[in-house]
């Protein structure tokens, strides 16, 4: 029945297999997703944008609070807060679409916008 | 079938013609189907199957032919301007790919469908990466090669039944 299929049908086919795998490989090893933005915002309105890409520290000072957010391998962890409950300071570091720490008494939102999609996002699709 | 005598040329116009609407209605059959779920992009690409016939019975000049006049026609009926530039990418790729591999004539209707299937797919891919500008989209291009030969392989499957099944001498 299939007796009209060539040798170089055979090899086609390998071929476009090999190649879906070894596209699959490289996007899975090589081009994982690039980091996000950590976007800040201070009682509500915007105060900063900030690439995970580059490490650094952000100091998010006022009248009464005093902030650190630091930025490292690509990931955001609120470093201090002199707030009462240190809730955002225990949070774990964040790097994943759409995951955030908030510092409740002092208004502060982290929030990752872009770049990897997490776990879950992608099961509640 | 006896059909009556008239000139070759004539007639070969006259099957363009009905194969352009058969492909035309495969369209639309695919069209109403639901798409795979979660990915977009995946279809089985009925209506190739009008063109690889008349790309083996009548030629590649006839098979182009009925190939754009679907595109054009399917793409502002069900899709829009943005579906008719895709499809036209996916197809204008995957119709060239075609014609080099069955001139090799190294490789069957399955082989030359299988070809054509995924240089289908790796057009549309490249034109939606030039249009929505985000080289992220070639995350797709595994699934897309996958899905693309699976499905040149059906369709090569039935051209070869039909091919075998049609007799000859309705075209010429």
């Amino acid at each position: 029945m299939f007796s009209f299929i060539r040798k170089a049908d055979i090899i086609l086919f390998c071929v476009l297999l090999l190649s879906a795998g070894i596209s699959a490989a490289l996007i899975f090893f090589r081009l994982s997703a690039p980091a996000g933005d950590a976007v800040i915002t201070l009682n509500g309105s915007p105060y900063g944008t900030y690439s995970l890409d580059e490490d650094r520290r952000i100091e998010i000072s006022g009248e009464d609070f005093h902030n650190v957010v630091l930025i490292e391998n690509g990931s955001v962890m609120m470093e201090t807060s002199d707030c009462h409950n240190q809730v955002c300071v225990n949070h774990k570091p964040i790097s994943r679409s759409g995951e955030s720490i908030i510092c409740l008494p002092h208004k502060i939102v982290i929030r990752i916008q872009g770049g990897k999609e997490s776990d879950v996002d992608a099961v509640a699709q | 079938m006896q059909l009556p005598s008239s000139s070759p040329v004539a007639r070969r116009v006259a099957i363009s013609a009905l194969f352009a609407s058969l492909a035309l209605i495969f369209s639309y059959i695919e069209a109403i189907l639901p798409a795979a779920p979660g990915i977009p992009g995946i279809k089985l690409g009925i209506a190739n199957l009008v063109v690889i016939i008349a790309m083996y019975r009548l030629n590649s000049r006839y098979a182009l032919t009925v190939n754009l006049i679907r595109i054009f026609l399917a793409g502002f009926m069900f899709s829009g301007l943005y579906g008719a530039i895709y499809s036209l990418c996916g197809c204008i790729l995957s119709f060239a790919v075609m014609c080099l591999l069955k001139k090799s004539d190294a490789f069957s209707v399955v082989g030359v469908s299988m070809g054509g299937g995924v240089a289908h797919n790796i057009g549309q891919l490249s034109i939606a990466a030039i249009l929505v500008s985000s080289p992220q989209i070639f995350y797709y291009l595994p699934i897309l090669i996958i899905s693309g030969t699976v499905s040149g392989i059906l369709i090569g499957w039935l051209g070869w039944i039909l091919l075998e099944h049609i007799p000859k001498r309705l075209f010429y």
